[in-house]
């Protein structure tokens, strides 16, 4: 049978290999799949080969993807093989008009959706982590949270970093974390204020024109994608597992019980939890031992971690269907994400898209295009709040999370049995119940009329709708602590219910021109663009159910039901005027105006401007550097800007519950938006015929900066603070990327990207007193310091800065650096009485208030590796993160009842044992701390993938076109000397609507094994 | 047919961008309808109105809330006792004491400072209303508006006064400037003057008329009369005269016949306050009382018992601790309003002097059922300072009356104290600290402070806060350990 077969299959095929543009490709091969059968093309692009009938031929050249087509019953395959150049792609945004990458005079970066289908992320707000330079991303473990996206430098010290987004025509004001990936054909990244000038009191902090896929013209395509894993925390954090207390000298007849001190009665069927009275109350206080050494065993061992984290499922199943005629082309899609997440008694993140995007060729003049997503989702939170995560290294390893409650509900409320006030994580898990329930629809309507060659008219609307419902049940029998015999008693329950809907719509109107005089070629637009947000929002809670079981709210004494509302409404209206010049396809020149008027600005600042100029020059269009195809360099200076929060201009004296709040704000009329006025210099060059190297160097400065500044009530009719535009921030930004095709033969290619960025920030001018600002005002904002910088005080590390503030009487040589690094008195060394020494500052006599931390990263670096071999692939993502602080708040706050690991002292030598007193010191009354500062750098092995195409699969039937599977993995590997469960932290800061690395109740990035299975039919 | 299908496109696409216009606002004037602005809260009647009746709320909250500084001055003064660094308690009952920390940077620095700004808020509402009632303005009760900004102004720059080393006082009229120092501020005593006198009209005005007050005013349990009102205001009276003196040279010199008419004129029943645990709760009580937070101090204990040493010197058991019950000598509030607890809690590396075996339980079941209604001003505490207006005015053997009367015999079975100035002194100490420590914000330290009790080095006022010296460009300052003036800023005596 096989014989027949190739017997009867042997024919010449002949085509021609050319470029998308129809240049032909001389020297690219063609060969046969899975054979060694090839030839090359000749000076003209022209190829024969004599190949099987039904086989499969495959065209490759340097520097483009390779392309593979099956020879049917006609002689000629021709190939047109897109270009791997990342010069050659074409860029839409911050530009008057679709531009070549080789032409643009700013900085455009782009990512398609091959650059992320290899581990799709979960959804677009991570999607682009490592693979841009000068994009920084952290990701929110929490499934459904997304991840936070800067682009080069702060430019807010109030407000939030990220930047503008906006998705099919869509500003998207819900965030990117709903959105999921399959959809997505590319992201443009417009990084810098000047390149992102376009969109003016909106951009400073940079722009992502998000572009999803359509139906194309001629085939019907349906994908199909289903990704099943598992999540998991494999990375478990230290604790001390000693004490420091006498044991019952029969302590061992109850071992793998309950711990048996001594000086404490116990009463019969201990469970070894706590309880203020009743049966389960212990009598007495610990003794503690002689020496103090938190070196003696528990009787009981118990791995609440382990408990706490769960292996948790993620499944993604995604269809879409695109087809297209000349008339109609349409997409539809369907996804449903489920994140079990992590954590123990919590259900995650669901997730359902809905996607149906229509063009509509109308007439010859005229299109009429509509991108159409409905998402809906259940988020829901973990019970306990943020807490959860310290409260589970804080419990003691005799505590007992298992026991039943006294009536029978499930772990004992406060299990350990020596801390009155730790809530059992598990039973806040377990009981109290908080779901997000919303539904976004976003919608881009784009009506466009070729006037006339030169002269397209185009008219656009937009909205986002977010419609968002949250629900906080405690059940009537949650536990609450109180003036309960045992401690505990039943809360009788509370709930809490908001619904909130947003509004945002664009309309948008814009002539766009382009003329060809000569060799001069003139790109032109003219728009005017007006925004409306409006937000409403409501709540009602109460207190103690009359009858269980009935999370409703009439299930309440009238009189107990509180209510809150807020609403705000946001509006803009922009006009904007940009035009590009390019002469001799080498020489390119480009500026814009643009002129703003908000809502958001105060009485007297109601319209600001802005501008850019730019310019490039192609240098190989006029000096010819071998190996080097393409090199251009452009300089651009150009302005954007940040509008104020909504409250921000009003005097604010906050109403509540029908009575005024007496925290007020004094209303500031001349509130302007921030202005950030960006210098960037850019190269490009592409060379060697495989690979590019981009690289751009960008300064800018935020002046008018918004900061909360405080105000003497007394003399401000008792407000005492104001929104004012009072300093400037300068971010300066280094980024470089290189990509290359390292290896193209016939079966293997092998194609790396490397990214590097880095990035300061520094605080020029601040006309207000310092602020100190972050979670629990970690962070400082004061004139001529680092932006980002972590502030608090430290110990004496040193016996010269000791020797300068000795003690009266004492000298320097009772003092040494102890095995920890701080400075202790030498005869104190060992005992309770060790204890490191706060730095004091000699004029104020005060702790020492110093820099204590920078939480920016020195640089970033990104590298994609993406293997071919035949039918596999290989793909990797590391991620690079080096310097850049974190808090370590867990740490030191577990450190409160000497559960921090550093506290063991069992297996040490006696000589080199410390009292818990000591580590007492340590903990510094959870204050800011040098002590607490750790080194967050990282390696991660942020995305690994092996995918196998199924070809021989496919070719056996016509039903598909195509079919992968892949194993995947997610943060698979981090190398780190950071001590928490992930040094990728951040916290969320309401006050400065920033996210800060301090690691405190932040949900722990996880890592995911998966296997997905894609098919195109 | 070609042209007639275009047109309907075109007309498709016209009713599309009509629909979405219909939503569409473009106007850049934007009001903020969720806060009232400034010229509505000094211009609308109606606000006006509405000001006035949360403007004791507001005042309560203030001195009720988290950010006060009540829990720390119960630990400060030796009545409760926490190792928790919450609100500041650790770092000021922090043995020996120390300064406290002024610096705009401290972390537990809004205990002053939203107390600062808070009372600021409170005296500019309480001017603002009695400007309006002065200019005319139409109110259904302008008597109870007028009372009650005074009553506003009195609180406002009172309890500044009660706290602070000095005070920015205005009044209706603006900024009082006569007198005042370079900075602008008067010294907490003649603050004090300033807010009895606006006290003593509101008083006036209250008495001299006949008005009700609704209960959101006050929130009693129902409306008050304005008989009942005077009470509660003149009851104010006496507790912010008798506590303002920092030491005892300063004690000896209040006027304590004023204080005496004040009590006179005070509330013979407790006022409670109804929370409804969204816009009325009481966190002082809260945190002083909450199983796993402060303990009683064993000071206060020792008063009751003095089996039990006023210094940490180990727990008592359980047994011990029935025995001690069943004794006759003691105090039987020890079993009413405090509660055993066995074990320790606190960490011992933070000072063991902060063990105790006893908790204050009188509040328990507010801090299971939160909208139950608690006391602000009790009966005892006036009752107290009518006995001890009256022994400093001469008075003994009616002083040892009033106490006599009261919860001493009454809640405490104790002896009727005699009547000789030593032991009335010492019974009213007694009162102070075991009938309430915890009633209202400042009772206990108020008490140590005026009988140089206050362990050494603690502060006697707090500085003004760190952040409003730095917005008014003051230098900073502060007082405790060894900063300020002995005996005038910080304690130089003690009762240990």
């Amino acid at each position: 049978m096989f014989l027949s077969f190739s017997v009867l299959a042997q024919k010449t095929v002949t085509g021609v290999v050319t470029d998308e543009t129809g240049v032909p490709l001389p020297g690219a091969t063609v060969v046969e799949e899975g054979t060694s059968n090839g030839v090359s093309t000749d000076f003209d692009g022209n190829y024969s080969i004599e190949v099987a009938d039904g086989s499969t031929i495959v065209a490759s050249f340097i520097g483009y993807a390779s392309s593979s087509m099956q020879v049917g019953e006609g002689d000629v395959v021709n190939f047109s093989l897109s270009s791997d150049n990342e010069l050659d792609e074409i860029v839409v945004s911050g530009v008057a008009g679709a531009t070549s990458k080789k032409k643009l005079s700013v900085t455009v970066a782009t990512v398609s959706a091959d650059d992320i289908s290899a581990v799709p992320a979960s959804s677009a707000a991570g999607a682009l982590l490592g693979k841009v330079a000068g994009v920084s991303i952290t990701n929110l473990g929490r499934p459904g949270a997304g991840a936070t996206i800067i682009l080069r430098g702060a430019t807010n010290f109030f407000g939030s970093q990220e930047p503008l987004v906006i998705l099919d025509g869509v500003f998207v004001e819900g965030g990117l974390a709903d959105i999921n990936v399959d959809d997505i054909a590319s992201y443009e990244i417009v990084k810098g204020a000047s390149a992102s000038s376009l969109y003016g009191s909106r951009a400073g902090n940079g722009v992502i024109v998000i572009t999803t896929k359509r139906g194309k013209e001629g085939t019907t395509d349906v994908t199909f994608r289903t990704e099943v894993g598992v999540n998991t925390i494999n990375r478990f954090i230290d604790t001390n597992q000693s004490h420091a207390y006498e044991l019952a000298s029969d302590w061992e007849s109850v071992q793998g019980q309950y711990t048996k001190f001594e000086g404490i009665t116990y009463p019969t069927n201990w469970l070894s939890v706590y309880a203020q009275g009743g049966e389960q109350a212990l009598a007495g206080t610990r003794i503690v031992s002689d020496d103090r050494y938190s070196d003696n065993p528990y009787g009981v061992y118990n791995d609440f971690q382990d408990l706490f984290f769960i292996d948790g499922i993620n499944r993604t199943d995604y269809l879409s269907v695109t087809s297209g005629n000349d008339k109609v082309r349409t997409l539809f899609s369907v996804e449903n994400y489920k994140n079990e997440g992590v954590l123990k008694e919590t259900e995650g993140y669901f997730r359902n898209s809905i996607r149906a995007n229509i063009d509509y060729q109308l007439s010859d003049k005229i299109t009429f295009s509509s991108s159409n997503a409905f998402v809906r989702i259940k988020d829901y939170s973990p019970g306990g709040g943020s807490d959860v995560y310290r409260l589970i290294s804080r419990l003691s390893p005799d505590a007992n999370l298992m026991a039943d409650n006294p009536d029978g509900q499930p772990y004992w409320f406060l299990p350990d049995p020596w801390e009155s006030e730790i809530e059992n994580p598990l039973y806040n898990l377990w009981t109290r119940d908080a779901v997000t329930d919303q539904s976004r629809f976003l919608g881009g309507y784009n009506l466009r009329w070729n006037v006339l060659p030169t002269l397209t008219a185009e008219l656009e609307y937009s909205f986002e709708s977010n419609n968002q419902r949250y629900t906080n049940n405690e059940p009537y029998e949650h536990y609450e602590r109180g003036g309960y015999d045992i401690g505990f008693g039943y809360s009788k329950g509370y709930l809490y219910k908001s619904s909130s809907l947003q509004v945002a719509q664009k309309a948008q109107a814009t002539l766009n021109y382009r003329e060809q005089f000569g060799e001069l070629d003139v790109k032109a637009k003219l728009s005017y663009l007006a925004e409306d947000i409006a937000y409403e929002q409501f709540n009602a809670s109460s207190r103690d159910y009359i009858y269980s079981g009935l999370p409703s709210l009439d299930n309440f004494d009238v009189e107990n039901i509180s209510a809150n509302s807020a609403s705000s409404n946001i509006r803009a209206q922009n006009m904007f005027f940009i035009a590009g010049l390019t002469y001799k396809e080498k020489y390119i020149l480009d500026g814009l105006v643009r002129r703003d008027g908000s809502s958001l600005f105060g009485e007297n600042e109601k319209w600001n401007n802005y501008f850019r100029v730019s310019g490039a020059w192609r240098i190989t269009e006029d000096i010819d550097i071998p190996g080097v195809q393409e090199m251009k360099v452009n300089v651009a200076y150009g302005t954007s800007g940040q509008r104020p929060g909504f409250t921000w201009q009003y005097e604010q004296t906050p109403l509540s519950g029908g009575v005024l709040s007496t925290d007020r704000l004094k209303g500031n009329q001349d509130l302007r938006p921030s202005l950030s006025t960006e210098t960037e210099i850019g190269l490009n060059v592409a060379f060697l015929d495989r690979f590019t190297f981009e690289a751009a160097y960008a300064d800018t400065t935020t002046t008018d900066q918004f900061m909360l500044v405080n105000l003497f009530s007394p003399a401000n009719a008792g407000k005492n603070r104001q929104w004012q535009n009072a300093g400037d921030l300068k971010a300066t930004t280094i980024e470089m990327s290189l990509q290359g095709n390292v290896l193209n033969t016939q079966d293997m290619r092998w194609d790396v990207g490397v990214n590097y960025s880095n990035t300061t920030n520094e605080i020029l001018a601040l006309n207000a007193p310092e602020q100190q600002v972050g979670p629990g005002g970690l962070f400082l904002l004061r004139e001529g310091i680092e932006f980002g910088t972590m502030w608090g005080r430290s110990f004496v590390t040193d016996l010269a800065t000791m020797a300068d503030q000795l003690p009266d009487g004492a000298s320097i040589s009772d003092y040494s650096v102890n095995s920890d690094g701080v400075v202790v008195q030498t005869s104190t060394i060992g005992t309770q009485d060790e204890a490191a020494i706060v730095k004091m500052d000699q004029e104020t006599g005060a702790a020492a208030y110093e820099q204590i931390g920078n939480q920016n990263a020195d640089f970033r670096v990104g590298i994609t590796s993406n293997f071919q071999y035949k039918n596999f692939s290989f793909y990797m993502l590391w991620d690079w993160k080096q310097g850049g602080d974190v808090y370590n708040r867990n740490a030191q706050w577990i450190t409160i009842s000497g559960r921090n690991a550093i506290v063991d002292q069992a297996g040490k030598p006696a000589s080199q044992k410390k009292t818990f007193d000591y580590y007492g010191s340590l903990y510094d009354v959870n204050l800011d701390n040098a002590y607490w500062v750790e080194d967050g750098s990282y390696v991660k092995l942020r995305e690994v993938s092996l995918t196998y195409d199924l070809k021989d699969l496919v070719s056996k039937t016509d039903l598909i076109k195509n079919a992968t599977l892949s194993l995947i993995g997610r943060n698979v590997l981090t190398i780190t000397d950071y001590t928490g469960w992930d040094p990728e932290v951040t916290q969320y800061s309401s006050g400065t609507q920033q996210y800060f690395a301090e690691d405190y109740g932040v949900y722990p990035t996880s890592t995911s094994y998966s296997l997905s299975l894609k098919l195109k039919f | 047919m070609i042209n007639a299908i275009d047109k309907m496109k075109y007309v498709l696409l016209a009713g599309l961008a009509f629909v979405a216009c219909e939503t569409f606002e473009t106007d850049l004037e934007v009001e903020n309808l969720e806060a009232p602005n400034d010229l509505i809260l000094t211009s609308d009647p109606v606000a006006l109105q509405g000001t006035a009746a949360s403007l004791y709320q507001n005042f309560y909250m203030t001195v009720s809330d988290y950010g006060a500084p009540g829990m720390a001055l119960n630990t400060m003064a030796d009545a409760s006792s926490c190792s928790w660094g919450n609100v500041g308690m650790r770092d000021l009952s922090s043995e020996p004491r120390v300064a406290f920390n002024n610096g705009p940077s401290y972390s537990n620095g809004f205990i002053t400072n939203d107390y600062f700004n808070s009372l600021y808020s409170v005296l500019s509402d309480a001017n603002t209303l009695a400007l309006a009632v002065e200019n005319g303005t139409e109110f259904d009760n302008p008597l109870l508006i007028q009372t009650i900004a005074k009553f506003g102004q009195a609180l406002a720059i009172g309890y500044n006064a009660l706290m602070f080393d000095r005070v920015w006082v205005s009044d209706e009229n603006g900024p009082v400037t006569e007198g005042a120092s370079e900075d602008g501020s008067h010294p907490y005593n003649v603050a004090m003057t300033v807010a009895l006198s606006k006290l003593d009209e509101a008083i006036a005005i209250a008495r001299g008329n006949s008005f009700s007050v609704d209960n959101s005013y006050l929130n009693a349990g129902g409306d008050l009369s304005s008989a009942e009102l005077a009470e509660i205001m003149s009851s104010y009276g006496a507790r912010m005269l008798a506590n303002n003196a920092r030491n005892t040279t300063e004690r000896d010199a209040t006027d304590w016949s004023r204080v005496l008419a004040y009590a006179n004129g005070g509330v013979t029943s407790d006022y409670q306050i109804y929370h409804d645990d969204v816009v009325w709760y009481d966190l002082f009580k809260t945190y002083l009382v909450y199983p796993g937070w402060a303990r009683i101090d064993s000071r206060v204990v020792n008063m009751m018992t003095d089996q039990v040493p006023a210094y940490w010197a180990g727990g008592v058991n359980s047994d011990a601790h029935d025995a001690i019950v069943a004794d006759a000598a003691t105090d039987d509030r020890l079993a009413s309003d405090y509660a055993f607890l066995a074990s320790q809690n606190f960490r011992p590396e933070r000072g063991e002097y902060h063990y105790s075996s006893y908790r204050y339980s009188r509040w328990d079941t507010y801090i299971s059922e939160w909208t139950v209604p608690t006391v602000e001003v009790p009966a005892s505490e006036i009752n107290i300072y009518k006995a001890e207006a009256l022994m400093r005015t001469g008075n003994v053997a009616g002083a040892a009356d009033a106490i006599n009367s009261g919860a001493r015999v009454n809640r405490g079975g104790l002896a009727p104290v005699a009547a000789n100035a030593a032991d009335v002194a010492a019974a009213i100490h007694h009162e102070r600290l075991v009938e309430n420590p915890i009633s209202t914000m400042g009772i206990s330290f108020f008490e140590m402070r005026k009988n140089n009790l206050l362990q050494s080095g603690t502060l006697l006022h707090f500085p003004v806060p760190g952040r409003a010296l730095e917005s008014a460009q003051i230098d900073n300052y502060t007082f405790g350990g060894t900063s300020g003036v002995a005996g005038q800023d910080y304690s130089s005596g003690g009762w240990r």
